[in-house]
């Protein structure tokens, strides 16, 4: 993890500025944190303080469902935006929300994340509709947005892959691309965080393995890793991936592996 | 068993549970009773699962409030569908079933591994590890599969002490009694006999 050289006084004024009147109106957070999870009378819940607020991101489910719980002891990045209605096991709802775990520590000022559990056995309800992190155009077109500096595939996202390798092989097509992303996410705090450099060919090199493990000719897939990292504006950074083919002259380096076939 | 055909996501399910349920047991012998007991704590009995690579670490959340069959859920079998490579905590300190290990008087060599700063950790051990059987690590190389193994099924279980990879368990009451400390689980003595009774019908 890399940190972006730091900003001039008057500059970093200007970014605070412009980034909290973005966040009036669009309630985005986005930040680092130690999770927190809210034991209930059915499944336990998953929360998060940022600013002397709590804010609720999800309930424990299945592997099947959109949102992973993060880990205890472990910090984890929340991007989300704030949703309207009631709180939901005490916290206000992040919705759509998308939270990376880090297997290492990012922010000097937290060294460990304390193991914060609480039992307040309130019942907690399914709230708003989970986003989806795998999106496909088409048939033969599928995008997979990865958390943060990670290589993690979902059930979904692996489910994807095999759809992939699927058509490949019914439509006898000749190749698969595959093109794997870096990218940044910009805190509410103004600090700007960048995946590790290497992280797309990480991706690139999980996702070749899964295709030749279901029978993909080695080399049927062509693999793209943009390494040139997309800069983040704190607002739409899981979701700001355009499924396009980047052209050489407007290329976006971007947090999400794309497989076209 | 073609996992991408069945129902993702529904593990445990009261349509499809992972043993048959014992309901008929429950007017029967003592024993039988017992067992069906044990099939129930089995089935839905929650307990908070923590620091488990290869489940804590996919996405379920850690800790995640679970039961037995959650992980031990192939239909039948007991065996987990997916992932298939866990790592309990059995042959790494400080979670290793063989205290006498790190004393050097027990029977199984330990090793330090050390794992390159670049490599990604193990999800809850980290970079430098003490262990018994480094696991599925042999095979791929990565640090977070470190002490990752598969689990054995369940059926004729009372036949094949002893338990867990490493043999540490050298009965099924010692195997109860893993779970018991490892998950806090705060089985009563009875309920551990129920498990043991559910297990050896199996």
């Amino acid at each position: 993890m890399k940190r972006l050289p730091r900003l001039s006084p008057v500059t970093r004024v200007f970014v605070v500025a412009i980034l909290g009147t973005s966040l009036v109106h669009a309630q985005n957070l986005s930040f680092v944190t130690c999770p927190i999870v809210r034991d209930t009378k059915t499944v336990p819940c998953w929360l998060a303080e940022y600013n002397g607020e709590i804010y609720y991101l999800g309930n424990q489910g299945g592997v099947a469902q959109d949102f992973y719980p993060p880990q205890l002891n472990h910090e984890v990045l929340v991007e989300g935006t704030i949703a309207e209605g009631p709180r939901v096991c005490g916290g206000a709802p992040l919705r759509p929300v998308k939270t990376s775990v880090f297997s290492r520590s990012i922010v000097p000022a937290i060294l460990f994340c304390p193991w914060k559990m609480e039992s307040k056995l309130l019942h907690v309800h399914p709230h708003g509709t989970p986003v989806s992190w795998v999106r496909s155009d088409g048939p033969s077109d599928t995008t997979l947005y990865f958390d943060f500096d990670n290589d993690f595939l979902s059930l979904h996202a692996t489910t994807a892959v095999q759809r992939i390798a699927e058509q490949f092989q019914q439509t006898k097509a000749s190749a698969i691309e595959v093109q794997a992303f870096r990218g940044s996410s910009r805190l509410s705090n103004g600090t700007e965080l960048l995946e590790q450099a290497g992280i797309a060919e990480k991706r690139l090199a999980k996702i070749r393995e899964i295709l030749e493990g279901l029978g993909v000719p080695k080399a049927s897939v062509r693999a793209i890793a943009v390494t040139d990292v997309r800069r983040a504006n704190g607002v739409d950074d899981p979701w700001s991936r355009k499924p396009h083919y980047p052209s050489r002259s407007n290329r976006k380096a971007e947090r999400r592996c794309r497989a076209i076939v | 068993m073609n996992l991408f055909r069945e129902m993702a996501g529904v593990l445990n399910s009261p349509a499809k549970p992972v043993f048959l349920f014992f309901d008929e047991w429950k007017n029967q012998t003592e024993f039988r009773q017992s067992v069906a007991r044990g099939n129930d704590i089995f089935l839905n009995r929650t307990f908070w699962v923590r620091d488990v690579a290869h489940i804590n670490s996919i996405g379920l959340g850690n800790p995640a409030k679970r039961s037995c069959a959650v992980c031990h859920n192939a239909v039948m079998s007991g065996m987990d569908r997916a992932p298939g490579w866990v790592d309990l905590g059995t042959t790494n300190f400080p979670t290793w079933t063989e205290p006498k290990t790190w004393n050097e008087a027990g029977e199984l060599p330990v090793f330090k591994l050390t794992c390159r700063p670049e490599a990604r950790p193990h999800p809850f051990l980290g970079r430098t590890i003490y262990t018994s059987d480094p696991g599925r690590a042999l095979i791929t190389g990565k640090c977070a599969d470190i002490g990752a193994i598969t689990m054995g099924q369940f059926r004729g279980l009372a036949a094949r002490a002893p338990y867990f990879a490493n043999g540490s368990a050298k009965s099924l009451i010692e195997l109860v009694d893993y779970y018991d400390r490892r998950f806090d689980m705060r089985l009563t003595a009875q309920e551990k006999e129920d498990l043991v009774n559910f297990l050896r019908v199996l």
